[in-house]
């Protein structure tokens, strides 16, 4: 059995790409365990969870509270610094001894690579493409499929997440900044759109 | 929170320096330093964003080249075309996928027959 911790952020970008169920449909019959945190599953919005959480192969699990802030405290001191939300990822990691963490968050990947190689685990950090990716080579998902979701991840999350933070770090006034967040991502948008659709064709 | 403590805060998770540095430079507790770090949400800077993608093309060779090829045998009960026969069999018993729409709204992904995939 192949062992995955999911990171909230996962199952919650498929849901903004409108993927969630149907992946959730292939990993059902295969044979995968996917764990997570109590601590981060309720980070997602109810009907995510909803459409996440209430399959066989999924365990959602409480943490001991002296355990986790242990280790925590511990992995800290080790120089792996992370808040307590994406902690829990690590710690759902280290019990389960997972073979797989998957996340898109940057700071889970780097953090999760240094506990990998201090704690000399046989396990490896995955960003959601990742995981796709590796669907897709256990032939589960076909490859149209693979760079549909990456396109629309690219569009729908990495892209407007990307133009927020510019604007939170260039303009502190709120209303500027929320006007030219609200231009700057339909203006990229609409160029992004250009090249997808392009994409899209040489795809069949 | 403060610029200076900003900078310790980013310092630390940089691992430019330790909880014990950061308590000593702003003059707390290591338990209040746990606590700010428990909530603090820090940006990563270029060169950890250059890092992590690093970890992405690794995982892509891993997963093209390592993964089913070499190292298949490591993988217990691993998932391969017995599965996915098994999860067609399963799919096509349903007769009828549900139409997706792109959540853009560009383009709906019309299910395809099965060939050896599960599309949409």
């Amino acid at each position: 059995m192949i062992k995955f911790v999911f990171d909230a952020n996962v199952p919650w970008d498929l849901d903004k790409i409108n993927m969630l169920e149907n992946i959730m449909h292939v990993l059902n019959n295969v044979n995968f365990r996917i764990y997570m945190s109590n601590i981060n599953y309720i980070e997602m919005p109810i009907n995510v969870r909803t459409k996440f959480g209430n399959y066989n192969f999924i365990t959602i699990e409480e943490p001991n509270k002296n355990e986790y802030d242990e280790f925590r405290k511990e992995i800290r001191q080790k120089g792996i610094i992370l808040d307590k939300k994406d902690s829990a990822v690590l710690y759902m990691c280290n019990k389960i001894n997972a073979n797989y963490i998957v996340s898109s968050d940057t700071k889970v990947k780097l953090a999760s690579k240094k506990y990998i190689d201090k704690y000399n685990k046989d396990a490896r950090p995955f960003h959601i493409l990742d995981f796709l990716k590796f669907l897709h080579k256990g032939e589960l998902v076909e490859s149209k499929s693979c760079i549909n979701m990456a396109l629309s991840l690219y569009k729908n999350k990495e892209l407007p997440y990307m133009i927020e933070n510019f604007g939170n770090e260039l303009i502190s006034d709120r209303t500027k900044r929320q006007s030219w967040i609200r231009t700057e991502k339909k203006s990229s948008l609409n160029t992004f759109n250009n090249y997808e659709q392009h994409i899209r064709i040489h795809l069949g | 929170m403060e610029a200076a403590k900003k900078e310790i805060m980013d310092q630390l998770f940089q691992g430019k320096i330790t909880i014990q540095e950061a308590a000593e430079t702003l003059n707390i507790s290591e338990d209040d330093i746990n606590n700010m770090i428990d909530v603090y949400e820090y940006m990563p800077t270029l060169d950890e964003i250059i890092e992590a993608n690093s970890i992405i093309q690794d995982n892509l060779n891993h997963i093209e080249n390592e993964v089913f090829l070499n190292n298949i045998s490591n993988f217990p009960q691993s998932v391969r075309l017995t599965d996915a026969n098994e999860l067609l069999e399963n799919i096509q018993e349903k007769e009828k996928l549900p139409i997706m729409t792109d959540s853009t709204g560009v383009s709906p992904h019309t299910p395809i027959p099965f060939e050896s995939y599960y599309h949409w």
